[in-house]
């Protein structure tokens, strides 16, 4: 049975749809594949951001601690993008993301990834527009959930 | 000043019929079989139908009658299979389903309906069909829903999508337990915010809606829960490929007499009681989400 490459599968996501072969290839090479186990934490707040991943499977929890209390207020799941961070300095994570259930995903050294956008700002382009996407779309979530709709 | 005759009135009121038989504006006394509470602010009475079967479309309502309070409008959400009990989701929210609320089992309450135009379960035939609710919009798309499963080789693929504030606002869990477990279903939950308690999907439900791999062109989906959820929701099924027409929604307005008499639900050219509640989004694009309508 092949074994598909990290650029192979990163060329199946939404997150690289429309990417050039070639720019697939020069993301794929900052990229690894990683695991985690349940309980385990993928970012913590407050660490240098210089990470980011794209679920393959499982299932994560972005978690905010408010006095005693932790709330989970997004669980990211399989195509999901957790961390942007990285993209705008102090490059700090702002959030613990905890793994609800074993986490499979393409590990991204974000400070390659930047790196290779400073180098060829037309790549850096087409990266930094996909995570735009994903910004906007969360702070779309995010105001649909403060609506608190279901009231 | 003409003299009204009590019965004369009460005459002209049984004679106001339905298609169904049932004297429009009079209320049938139905008794409480039993009372669940769902979630800290919601509960559910099972009433028992004195002349079974009760029939009904799925999506229709009745108006629910607390004895010298009000009548409320309340959407069905379940009917057992011999037609012989009637089952009603309820918030308590205002004066009349707060009496309600108070009511115990054997207790009393007038029954009015069904009422208005149900969910599209004919013209879902031999399509997919996505069933998606918000908050207690869950209850008056269960009958839909508990069709569908019920005539699961009727359909093509089936997405059940449910969205609530918490997971201790959710409605039915262990029916939702049960229709997650199928094979032939779909099912997802999400919910606004949780504790690490929790395992599930923690978002708002339009975020669920990409991953349905239904056929746009031959899906059908019929949407309920606040007018707020169901905008966002026609919002993605149009960026899933599906047309307004093929989007079904459930209206919400205060109504009153329940028949197209009175106006109180009027929305546009629509009475909400009788043209709907349910409407395809099509039929209400010009109106929907206008300010004081």
């Amino acid at each position: 049975m092949k074994t598909l490459s990290i650029k192979d599968l990163l060329g199946r996501t939404d997150f690289a749809r429309g990417m050039s072969a070639d720019d697939i290839e020069f993301l794929s090479g900052c990229a690894s594949f990683a695991r985690f186990s349940r309980g385990e934490f993928m970012m913590l707040a407050g660490d240098p951001c210089d990470h980011f991943y794209l679920i393959r499977e499982g299932k994560a929890a972005v978690e905010v601690e408010s006095g005693n209390q932790v709330s989970v207020i997004y669980a990211p799941s399989p195509g999901d993008i957790v961390g942007w961070s990285w993209t705008m300095p102090p490059s700090v994570c702002r959030y613990d993301v905890r793994v609800m259930d074993s986490v499979s995903a393409i590990d991204f050294d974000a400070r390659c990834v930047l790196r290779k956008c400073e180098e060829d700002n037309r790549f850096g382009y087409h990266v930094y527009k996909r995570i735009l996407e994903v910004v906007i779309e969360r702070l779309m979530a995010t105001r649909v959930q403060m609506l608190d709709m279901y009231s | 000043m003409t003299e009204v005759n009590p019965s004369a009135v009460r005459s002209a009121v049984r004679s106001a019929t339905l298609p169904i038989g049932l004297p429009a504006m009079l209320p049938t006394p139905m008794r409480i079989k039993r009372r669940m509470r769902d979630t800290p602010d919601t509960f559910t009475i099972v009433l028992d139908v004195p002349q079974p079967p009760f029939v009904l479309e799925a999506g229709q309502f009745n108006m629910l009658y607390a004895f010298g309070v009000g009548e409320v409008p309340i959407s069905i959400s379940g009917v057992s299979k011999n037609g012989g009990e009637l089952v009603h989701t309820i918030r308590d929210v205002g004066t009349v389903t707060h009496a309600l609320s108070l009511l115990r089992k054997d207790g009393v309450v007038g029954v009015r309906g069904p009422y208005g135009r149900g969910w599209p379960l004919e013209a879902a035939r031999g399509k997919d069909v996505i069933l998606a609710a918000g908050g207690i919009g869950l209850a008056p798309l269960r009958p839909a829903i508990r069709h569908v499963l019920d005539h699961r080789e009727e359909y093509g693929r089936v997405v059940i999508l449910y969205g609530a504030r918490t997971p201790q606002d959710m409605l039915y869990l262990p029916e939702i337990q049960k229709w997650r477990g199928r094979l032939d279903t779909k099912m997802s939950v999400t919910v606004d915010r949780a504790s690490r308690k929790w395992l599930g999907n923690v978002g708002v439900i339009t975020q669920l809606v990409a991953a349905s791999r239904v056929d746009p062109d031959e899906t059908i989906a019929m949407v309920c829960g606040p007018e707020i959820m169901m905008h966002y929701m026609q919002i993605h099924l149009a960026k899933l490929g599906l047309p307004n027409d093929q989007i079904y929604v459930s209206m919400e307005r205060n109504m009153k007499c329940a028949i197209g008499r009175c106006g109180h639900c009027q929305y546009g050219g629509d009475f909400i009681c009788k043209d709907g509640p349910v409407f395809t989004f099509d039929e209400i694009a010009d109106r929907f989400r206008v300010r004081a309508l």
